[in-house]
């Protein structure tokens, strides 16, 4: 056993044994995945003795990074997870949370872990046919809609996430530039240009959705070609739906979203409104994308001060791919 | 004077790359590994071109800046200056025509040192 392993093992045994439903519960099976400091996701099983048979449940323990890409806040995803168990989707069960870190060292949380696996370029999967990969990507537009529909308010999620109103692009773009004014190591005239045309430009918004902010085949689990599990909500908040739909029709994303010339970013917007039954604002959209453009660019910063500061593992750093994608939208 | 930069550069990814040939990494490992060879393989297409690029950048910088030449010892230190002093610039350009015009002749120059950044 490493001494990680052991160290997380011992930690999560104490967390566990302080909590009734998991008291009686040993952990089998522990194991790492992912590597790097920038994820810290471990897999285990909890097996009860009950009635003198053993009943063992897949959990994941999923603790803050030293540093990566994005920052969030273990307890409002725990939150978020919580009231999205009535939600009819695909989401984890959030078992346990230790929010400040003083149990298991980081702030973190435990997850029951569904069945699937993750491909994040399914869509360009060999093994599947044409046909199958659009009918997969068409499921994929679905579950979005699907997520947009979600009544948040009859969950209960406005005692957890603020919701913005008509200035959801405001506000998204307040919340990116403070990321970007907390991380940045140096001046970016580029992005400082993206700040000012995105915020003369930012429209309204005319409804409230659950958005997930990070939507992409990554974040998806399948079995087959079902869809088993909708994972890493650390970024959703309460927002216009052309955040997500952006998001996902970005030139920067197109790998992972589309078919190329049997699922462009159109098909993905006309299937979108077919099936949300809404009518798309194609100046709103294109604002959302250019904002899609400017988030990753700021993602880089961040990623790349984690990097230098050696909270991260990965190199990241403003691609000259994400600029020149962010000046061509913006001019 | 040897060994030169390339040199070094070149021993240190050829020895990345023994580790990596050795096929008993874990996954771990092995993808920091990778991270560690992009970087080396960054450095080693980029280092010779910088300076250069950064001492045309300034220039470029001074006179869309409308500013007086400078003589400087560290290209790279008067760089992450202009740089400041533009970003600054942006954030403060007003909103009327004559704004808008020297936005866009910022936007192109954005443009253009983005496609020739070596690093």
């Amino acid at each position: 056993m490493t001494d990680a392993r052991a160290d997380v093992g011992e930690r999560l045994r104490v967390f566990l044994s302080a909590n009734a439903d998991g008291a009686d519960g040993r952990v089998v099976g522990l194991s790492r995945i992912g590597v790097g400091r920038s994820r810290d996701n471990w897999v285990f099983d909890l097996v009860v003795d009950h009635d003198g048979r053993e009943r063992s449940e897949p959990l994941i323990l999923r603790s803050d990074p030293d540093g990566g890409l994005v920052e969030t806040d273990r307890a409002v995803e725990f939150a978020v997870l919580g009231a999205l168990e009535k939600s009819g989707l695909p989401t984890p069960v959030a078992r346990w949370l230790d929010a400040d870190g003083s149990w298991l060292g980081r702030p973190s949380l435990v997850m029951r872990r569904l069945p699937g696996d993750c491909d994040y370029r399914i869509l360009a999967d060999p093994e599947r046919s044409l046909d199958r990969r659009r009918a997969l990507a068409e499921r994929f537009c679905d579950l979005l809609v699907e997520v947009h529909r979600t009544d948040w308010r009859a969950l209960g999620m406005a005692a957890i996430l603020p919701d913005p109103g008509t200035r959801a692009a405001a506000a998204e773009l307040d919340r990116w530039e403070a990321i970007l004014r907390r991380d940045q190591l140096e001046e970016f005239p580029e992005l400082e240009l993206a700040v000012v045309v995105l915020r003369e430009s930012a429209p309204g918004s005319d409804r409230t959705v659950l958005v997930h902010a990070d939507y992409k085949p990554g974040n998806l689990l399948l079995q087959g070609d079902r869809v088993t599990a909708l994972l890493d909500w650390e970024l959703a908040h309460l927002g216009d739906p052309l955040e997500d739909l952006g998001w996902i029709t970005q030139p920067l994303r197109a790998a992972e979203h589309t078919i190329p010339g049997t699922w462009e970013a159109e098909d993905i917007v006309a299937h979108y409104a077919r099936a949300a039954g809404v009518d798309v604002d194609r100046d709103a959209l294109a604002w959302w994308i250019t904002f899609s453009a400017f988030k990753t660019a700021v993602m880089q910063v961040s990623g790349l001060r984690s990097f230098l500061e050696g909270r991260s593992d990965e190199p990241y750093r403003p691609t000259r791919r994400v600029l020149s994608t962010l000046l061509e939208a913006v001019l | 004077m040897r060994p030169t930069i390339d040199e070094q550069l070149a021993g240190a990814q050829r020895l990345l790359d023994l580790v990596e040939s050795s096929g008993d990494l874990s996954p771990g490992s092995a993808e920091l590994l990778r991270n560690a060879q992009r970087l080396i393989k960054r450095v080693s297409t980029s280092w010779s071109t910088t300076v250069p690029f950064l001492v045309e950048d300034n220039a470029q910088l001074t006179a869309l800046l409308r500013l007086e030449p400078t003589t400087t010892t560290d290209p790279a230190a008067r760089n992450e200056e202009l740089r400041g002093v533009l970003a600054r610039l942006v954030r403060e350009l007003p909103g009327d025509a004559e704004g808008r015009a020297r936005r866009a002749e910022i936007g192109q120059y954005l443009r253009r040192r983005v496609a020739a950044d070596p690093t």
